[in-house]
C-alpha cells in the first residue's frame, strides 16, 4: 500500500477510531454553531482580533533588563507586547529607555525560552531533559529539602542569586527553612565600593548631582554607557554640558564613548585611581583649597590630622603610580594633577567624583573607593547641589510575620576571615565547598549565571557543579538555558521580568521614589514567578503548618503579596496605594515631562526642585526629648541609638554611621590590622610585573548585560563579538597586527582571540569585553542555529542540504557574522579584597602573544588546580594570612592581638 | 477497498487523522494513547502503509517505552534547540507573534475556542492539527445533514488556514523533526503528517513550494 489520500482517509477512518484522541478532541469547544449567513457565505459575527485599534492597552512597569530600573510602558495588542518605551511619569529615566530596555520584549519571546520543568535524564551538562509536571517537579525538590531538615542541618541548603529583586522573598524562603547559606553575587559586581564608602557616611552608594555640577570627576566608570543608573545619569550630565559648563575629566585605562566625550581622558594604570585621588587630596589641603569648616565640623578627624596624613601621597608618586611599572606613556603628570586638584576646587562645593567598578574592583578596592570619596569631603560637596549627594531610597514593607533568620552560621555566607566583607565573598563559595568548609546538599540558583560570570568560569563554578559528590542536587530557576543552568538536576522555569510583580525603588536621581514591575502579558507556557514556586515548594514541605513554616507564606497570590509590600506607606495609602503604582507605574508624581527640554516640570511649568542637605535636617523637639548628647563626639543619642549629631549648638540628623558623623577615619578597619586612613596599595603582583607582561582588564557594552543578553536579536546586531583591545605601540612591538589571532596568557590558562589595535587604551593593558564568547544561552550567544540552517539541533550539523526559504527562524537569514567572540572569565583567577571581599577583575597579570600554530580562534584553556593556588594566594592578603601585615607596615596596632575569625550570624 | 467512499466518510476519516496526528505533537505519549496504538492494530494498519514504527514501538514494556517517548518529546518539542513546534518562531524568530494572534482568530471567526485556563501556544504545531480536526469534522457534519453549501464554506475555510497558517512552515518543520530524532516513532509520525498534509494541500488546490519533496 501507498501513502495515498484515499489509504489516509481509510487510515482515519478504520484504525484511527480506536485511537485514545480525547486530548486533541477536547482541546477546542464550540462557541457557536457553524452556519450560513445570507449570503451564503459563513457568518462572522465576532470581531477580528487582528484589527482594530493600534493598541489594547499600555501597561506601566519598572524595567530590568539589567539593574538600573527604568521606569516603562508596554504597549499590548492581541496579548502581544508590541514595543516597550519609558514611563514620561518616572522620575529619574524620565521617559526614556536604554537600548537593552527597549529590546527588553525579547527575554518574553525568546524561542529558546524554558516554558515547563525539566528534570535532567542524562549526565549533568549532557542536555538531556524530559519535561514533568509542576507537581511532580516541586515534591521532589520538597522531598530533598525535607530529607536535609529531618537530618537537622538547614544550613545545607545553599541558595545563590545574581540579580534579586524580588522584594526579599529568596531570603524569606531561606530563613523559613532555617538556612543562613545565602549567597548573592554582589563580590563580583561592586562590593568594595559598598565597603569603602558604608562605614564612611552609611549607604553603600552615592547619587551625584550631575546636571547642576560644574566640575566631575570620573574614576574609572564608563557612565554615559554601562555603569551604575546610566540611563538616568547620562541625560544629567549631558544637561551639565547643556546648561551648567559642566566639566568632566575620566581617568580609565580604556577610552569608553564616556572618556571619548570627556574634556580630558587619563588612560592610568589599573588601580591607580586611588593614588591619583590622594595625590589631589594632598594639593586640595596643603593649598588650602580644602572646606576646613566642613571637615572639622562633619568628620571624625582634623583639617591638621588630615594635613599631616596627606602629606605622603605627592603628585610625583601618584605620576609615577599612573603610568605603570615600567613607565609608560600615559598616565597623568604631576602638572595636571595639581591642575586638576585646583580646578575641581576652585568651584566647590559644585563639583562631584563618580567611580563605578574601575577602582573598586582591585585586590585593595576599599581603599581605592575611599580616596576618591575623600575629594568631596575635603572640598565640602557633600550633600550640596551639584555636589556629591546621599542616595534617596524609598522602602516597602515585608509582609508580616517576617521569618528570622537560622540558628546556625553559615561559613559561606559569612566567612569569618573577611569579617569586613559584609556584602559576602561569594565568588570565593567553590573553593570552600572543595575544601569541606562548610557542606552543601541542595543548590538553589536564582537569575545568576556563575559558570559564565564568575572568575575561573567553567574552570571554578563548572568544576563545582559538575561534581555530585559536592552539589548533591542542584535546582534552577530559570527561563533560560545558561551556561550554569544547562548543569541542573531540576530547572523551574521562572517568569521573566515583564511577566512579574516585584516592588521596586533605586535612588538613581535626587527624586525618591517607589515603583513596582508587573506581568504586562501573562507569563507564556508553565512559566511561573519564583515567589508563587517558592510558596509551593513551602506548602508541599509543610503541608500542615507543624513546621511553622506556612505562616510566613501567607498570601494568594504574587499580586497579593507585592499589595501586602505597598500597604500603609504614608502618601501612597492615600492616593491609592498599590492601585496607584499599578496604574502609573510610580510614585509620586512630581511633574509633568516636558518634551521641550526633556525634564519634569511642575504645574507652573518650572522644572521640580531637588532637596539638599539631607544630613542638615534638624531634629525636631519631639525628636529631642529624653535625647542625650556625648559631649566629646556631639552624638545624639535616644534609647541607646544615635539620631543625630549637634554641632555648634545644631541638632542635626547627620549621617548613617555610629557617630553620625562623616567617619574618615573607620576604626573597625585598623581593628584587623587595616588602615583606618584613606591609603592606596597596589597589588604585588602588579608592582612586581615583568616587563614583557601586560593587565588583562574587562568592560561592558551599552548593549549588553554582563550574561544575559547575547541571544537578544537587535542587541546581537550590535554587539557580538570581542576583539582584544590593545594599544598599536605595543601591539607593533609584538609584531600584532590588526585582526592577527593572538594568544593570551594568565596564571591559569590561556585564550585566543583577535587584536583589535587602538591607540585608547594604556600600553600595558590589554582589554576584553564581557556579555561575548556564549556556550550556552541560546541561539544567537553560540550561534549554532546559524551554523546549521536551516536545522539546529544540540550544536551538531544536521544532514539536511540547507534549503533556500524558511529556516527555522527566518532572523537568522540576517545573522551577517560568524563570529560570536571570546569569553575571559575562564583564564582570570578569583581574588578577593582582603576588606570589601570584591573579586579583583582588574589586575590579572598576563603574557600577550601572537597565536601559536595550532591556535583556533575561541580556545579557551584553563587549570582547575591553577585557580585553586592563586585563591590559596589571595588568602594569604586576608586579615588572617601570613601577606597581610607585610602590607600595612604603617599600622601601628598590637599585631599578636588581632581578633580571632569568628563564625557569626550576620551579613 | 473499491468502494467508493462518499464525501461524508473522506471528511470523517480526515478529521480523525487529523486529530491524531495533532495528539503526536500536542503533548507527551500518555499511557492511554499508547496502549489504544498498540493494541487495536493501528501499528500493523500503518505498517502496511510502509510506517514502521519500529520494533521498541511495537514490544517494548510500556513504563520504558513511555519514558524514553517522554525524553524524545521533550528534546524535540520543549527543550531549546529541538525543532519548535511554534508557527511563530518559524515565521517571526519569536514566540506568540502575529500568527498567533491570528490563528487564535481564524479560530474563533469558525467559532471555536480554546479553554480558558489553556497555558499552551495557539499556533503549536498540534493545536493547528487539532483545529483541523475540528473544522473537518464539520465538514463531514455538514455532509451528513445534506448542507453542501455549507461544506464547501467549511472546505474554503480548511483551504484558507492550511494555507495561511501551515504551507509555509510545516513541511520544513517535519523535515526538521525527521532529521533530528533519535526514535523512529516521532521520525515516521512526522514523514505520516508530511504526506499527509502534501495530500490535502494538493487536493485542496494549495500550490506547494518547489522544495516540498
Amino acid at each position: 500500500m501507498e501513502l495515498t489520500r484515499r489509504n489516509f482517509v481509510k487510515l482515519g477512518l478504520t484504525a484511527g477510531t480506536t485511537l485514545a484522541v480525547e486530548d486533541s478532541l477536547g482541546l477546542f469547544a464550540r462557541a457557536m454553531e457553524m452556519k450560513l449567513g445570507g449570503d451564503g457565505r459563513l457568518v462572522d459575527p465576532s470581531e477580528d482580533l487582528t484589527k482594530g485599534r493600534r493598541y489594547d492597552k499600555v501597561v506601566p512597569y519598572t524595567c530590568l533588563a539589567c539593574n538600573i530600573e527604568d521606569g516603562g510602558l508596554a504597549y499590548i495588542k492581541n496579548g502581544r507586547i508590541e514595543k516597550l518605551e519609558g514611563n514620561p511619569k518616572h522620575p529619574s529615566t524620565r521617559g526614556r529607555l536604554c537600548p537593552k530596555g527597549n529590546a527588553g520584549l525579547y527575554h518574553v519571546y525568546d524561542p529558546d525560552r524554558i516554558l515547563y520543568p525539566l528534570r535532567r535524564t542524562g549526565p549533568r551538562g549532557s542536555g538531556q531533559w524530559k519535561r514533568v509536571s509542576w507537581d511532580e517537579a516541586i515534591s521532589e525538590v520538597a522531598e530533598r529539602i525535607v530529607e536535609v531538615l529531618d537530618k537537622g542541618h538547614p544550613n545545607e541548603i545553599m541558595l545563590k542569586w545574581g540579580r534579586n529583586r524580588i522584594g526579599g522573598a529568596l531570603v524569606r524562603f531561606m530563613h523559613t527553612l532555617g538556612s543562613n547559606t545565602i549567597i548573592n553575587h554582589t563580590s563580583i559586581c561592586e562590593s568594595s565600593k559598598k565597603i569603602g564608602m558604608e562605614p564612611t557616611w552609611g549607604p553603600d552608594i552615592e547619587t551625584p548631582d550631575f546636571a547642576k555640577s560644574k566640575y566631575i570627576i570620573n574614576f574609572g566608570s564608563n557612565i554615559l554607557e554601562a555603569a551604575y543608573f546610566h540611563n538616568p545619569y547620562s541625560q544629567r550630565i549631558m544637561e551639565g554640558f547643556a546648561e551648567s559648563g559642566t566639566k568632566l575629566v575620566t581617568f580609565d585605562v580604556r577610552l569608553s564613548n564616556t572618556a571619548g566625550r570627556s574634556h580630558e581622558w587619563f588612560p592610568i594604570f589599573p588601580g591607580t585611581d586611588g593614588i591619583i585621588a590622594l595625590a589631589m587630596g594632598n594639593v586640595i589641603l596643603q593649598e588650602g583649597l580644602a572646606d576646613e569648616e566642613f571637615i572639622n565640623d562633619w568628620t571624625n578627624v582634623t583639617v591638621q590630622e588630615l594635613k599631616e596624613h596627606y602629606r605622603q601621597f605627592t603628585p610625583e608618586d601618584a605620576e609615577r603610580a599612573s603610568k605603570g611599572p615600567f613607565g609608560d606613556k600615559g598616565g597623568i603628570s604631576r602638572h595636571d594633577i595639581v591642575r586638576i586638584a585646583r580646578e575641581f576646587a576652585s568651584v566647590k562645593p559644585y563639583c562631584t567624583t563618580y567611580s563605578y567598578r574601575g577602582p573598586c574592583k582591585h585586590a585593595y578596592g576599599s581603599y581605592n573607593e575611599k580616596c576618591q570619596m575623600m575629594l568631596n569631603i575635603l572640598v565640602g560637596s557633600v550633600e550640596s547641589k551639584g555636589g556629591y549627594c546621599l542616595p534617596r531610597g524609598m522602602g516597602y514593607k515585608q509582609p508580616e510575620p517576617v521569618p528570622p533568620p537560622g540558628h546556625e552560621p553559615s561559613y559561606l555566607s559569612a566567612p569569618p576571615h573577611y569579617p569586613l566583607a559584609t556584602h559576602k565573598v561569594s565568588h570565593l563559595v567553590p573553593f570552600w565547598i572543595k575544601e569541606g568548609r562548610q557542606k552543601v546538599k541542595i543548590y538553589f540558583t536564582y537569575c545568576d549565571n556563575p559558570v559564565y560570570t564568575n572568575p575561573g568560569a567553567e574552570a571554578v563554578w563548572g568544576e563545582l557543579v559538575r561534581d555530585e559528590s559536592l552539589i548533591p542536587f542542584f535546582v534552577s530557576f530559570s527561563p533560560f538555558m545558561s551556561e550554569t543552568t544547562r548543569y541542573a538536576d531540576i530547572i523551574l522555569p521562572n517568569a521573566v521580568y515583564l511577566e512579574r510583580y516585584e516592588p521596586e525603588s533605586m535612588p538613581s536621581s535626587l527624586w525618591p521614589w517607589l515603583g513596582a514591575r508587573q506581568p504586562v502579558v501573562k507569563p507564556m507556557g508553565e512559566a511561573q514567578e519564583v515567589r508563587w514556586t517558592l510558596k509551593r515548594i513551602i506548602d508541599k514541605v509543610d503541608p500542615d503548618g507543624k513546621r511553622g513554616m506556612k505562616k510566613y507564606w501567607n498570601f494568594s497570590s504574587p499580586e497579593d503579596y507585592i499589595r501586602q509590600q505597598f500597604e500603609g506607606i504614608p502618601g501612597l495609602k492615600d492616593v491609592g496605594g498599590w492601585e496607584f503604582i499599578k496604574k502609573h507605574g510610580v510614585w509620586p508624581i512630581y511633574g509633568e515631562l516636558n518634551p521641550a527640554t526633556g525634564k519634569i516640570s511642575d504645574a507652573l511649568g518650572f522644572e521640580i526642585k531637588a532637596e539638599y542637605g539631607l544630613h542638615k535636617k534638624e531634629l525636631s523637639r519631639a525628636d529631642m526629648r529624653g535625647a542625650r548628647v556625648d559631649r566629646r563626639t556631639g552624638t545624639i543619642y535616644k534609647k541607646g541609638k544615635p539620631i543625630g549629631v549637634r554641632i555648634k549648638g545644631k541638632n542635626y540628623v547627620g549621617f548613617g554611621t555610629p557617630t553620625r558623623k562623616i567617619h574618615v577615619k573607620v576604626e573597625e578597619w585598623e581593628k584587623y590590622g587595616f588602615n583606618p586612613l584613606p591609603v592606596w596599595k597596589q597589588e604585588p603582583w602588579l608592582a612586581d610585573m615583568k616587563p614583557d607582561e601586560m593587565v588583562l582588564t574587562t568592560f561592558k557594552w551599552n548593549v549588553h548585560t554582563q550574561s544575559r543578553t547575547a541571544s537578544i536579536k537587535w542587541l546581537a546586531e550590535i554587539v557580538h563579538s570581542n576583539p582584544a583591545w590593545i594599544n598599536a605601540d605595543t601591539a607593533r612591538k609584538k609584531g600584532i597586527k590588526d585582526g592577527d589571532l593572538i594568544r593570551i596568557t594568565s596564571g591559569v590558562g590561556y585564550m585566543v582571540t583577535k587584536a583589535r589595535l587602538t591607540e585608547g587604551i594604556h600600553p600595558r593593558v590589554v582589554a576584553v569585553s564581557t556579555a561575548c564568547g556564549h556556550w550556552a544561552y541560546g541561539r544567537l550567544a553560540q550561534l549554532k542555529l546559524k551554523e546549521s540552517q536551516p536545522f539546529w539541533s544540540k550544536g551538531q550539523r544536521i544532514p539536511v542540504p540547507a534549503k533556500p526559504g524558511v529556516g527555522q527562524d527566518p532572523d537568522l537569514k540576517n545573522v551577517w557574522w560568524n563570529d560570536r567572540g571570546v569569553h575571559p572569565n575562564m583564564i582570570i583567577p578569583a581574588i578577593a579584597d582582603p576588606i570589601g571581599g570584591s573579586q579583583a577583575w582588574y589586575s590579572t597579570v598576563v603574557k600577550v602573544e601572537k597565536a601559536r600554530p595550532g591556535d583556533r580562534y575561541g580556545d579557551v584553556k584553563a587549570d582547575p588546580d591553577k585557580h585553586y593556588e592563586f585563591f590559596k594566594m589571595g588568602e594569604r592578603y586576608a586579615y588572617t594570612g601570613d601577606l597581610h601585615r607585610k602590607m600595612h607596615p604603617e599600622v601601628k596596632i598590637n599585631w599578636e592581638k588581632l581578633p580571632k575569625p569568628e563564625l557569626k550570624i550576620g551579613h | 477497498m473499491e468502494e467508493r467512499l462518499g464525501m461524508e466518510e473522506i471528511a470523517e476519516g480526515r478529521s480523525r487523522l487529523y486529530l491524531i496526528l495533532s495528539r503526536v505533537f500536542l503533548k507527551e505519549v500518555s499511557p492511554e494513547f499508547l496502549r489504544s496504538m498498540r493494541e487495536k492494530g493501528f501499528v500493523e494498519y500503518l505498517k502496511g502503509l510502509g510506517i514502521d514504527l519500529g520494533e521498541d514501538f511495537a514490544n517494548k514494556e510500556e513504563k520504558e517505552l513511555l519514558e524514553e517517548l517522554a525524553a524524545e518529546y521533550t528534546q524535540l518539542f520543549i527543550a531549546p534547540a529541538g525543532a519548535s513546534p511554534y508557527e511563530s518562531v518559524w515565521k517571526k524568530g519569536l514566540l506568540m507573534q502575529e500568527p498567533a494572534a491570528e490563528a487564535l482568530a481564524f479560530y474563533k471567526r469558525c467559532g471555536f475556542k480554546l479553554p480558558e485556563d489553556f497555558k499552551g501556544f495557539p499556533d503549536q504545531i498540534g493545536v493547528e492539527l487539532s483545529f483541523l480536526g475540528h473544522l473537518t469534522r464539520e465538514e463531514a457534519r455538514a455532509w451528513k445533514e445534506g448542507d453542501e453549501r455549507l461544506a464547501t464554506e467549511v472546505m474554503k475555510l480548511e483551504r484558507e488556514f492550511l494555507k495561511k497558517h501551515l504551507r509555509k512552515w510545516v513541511f520544513d518543520f517535519l523535515d526538521c523533526v525527521m532529521a533530528i530524532t533519535k526514535l523512529p516513532f516521532y521520525r515516521e509520525m512526522a514523514r505520516l503528517t508530511k504526506e499527509f498534509l502534501k495530500g490535502e494541500m494538493e487536493d485542496l488546490g494549495i500550490k506547494l513550494d518547489r522544495s516540498v519533496a
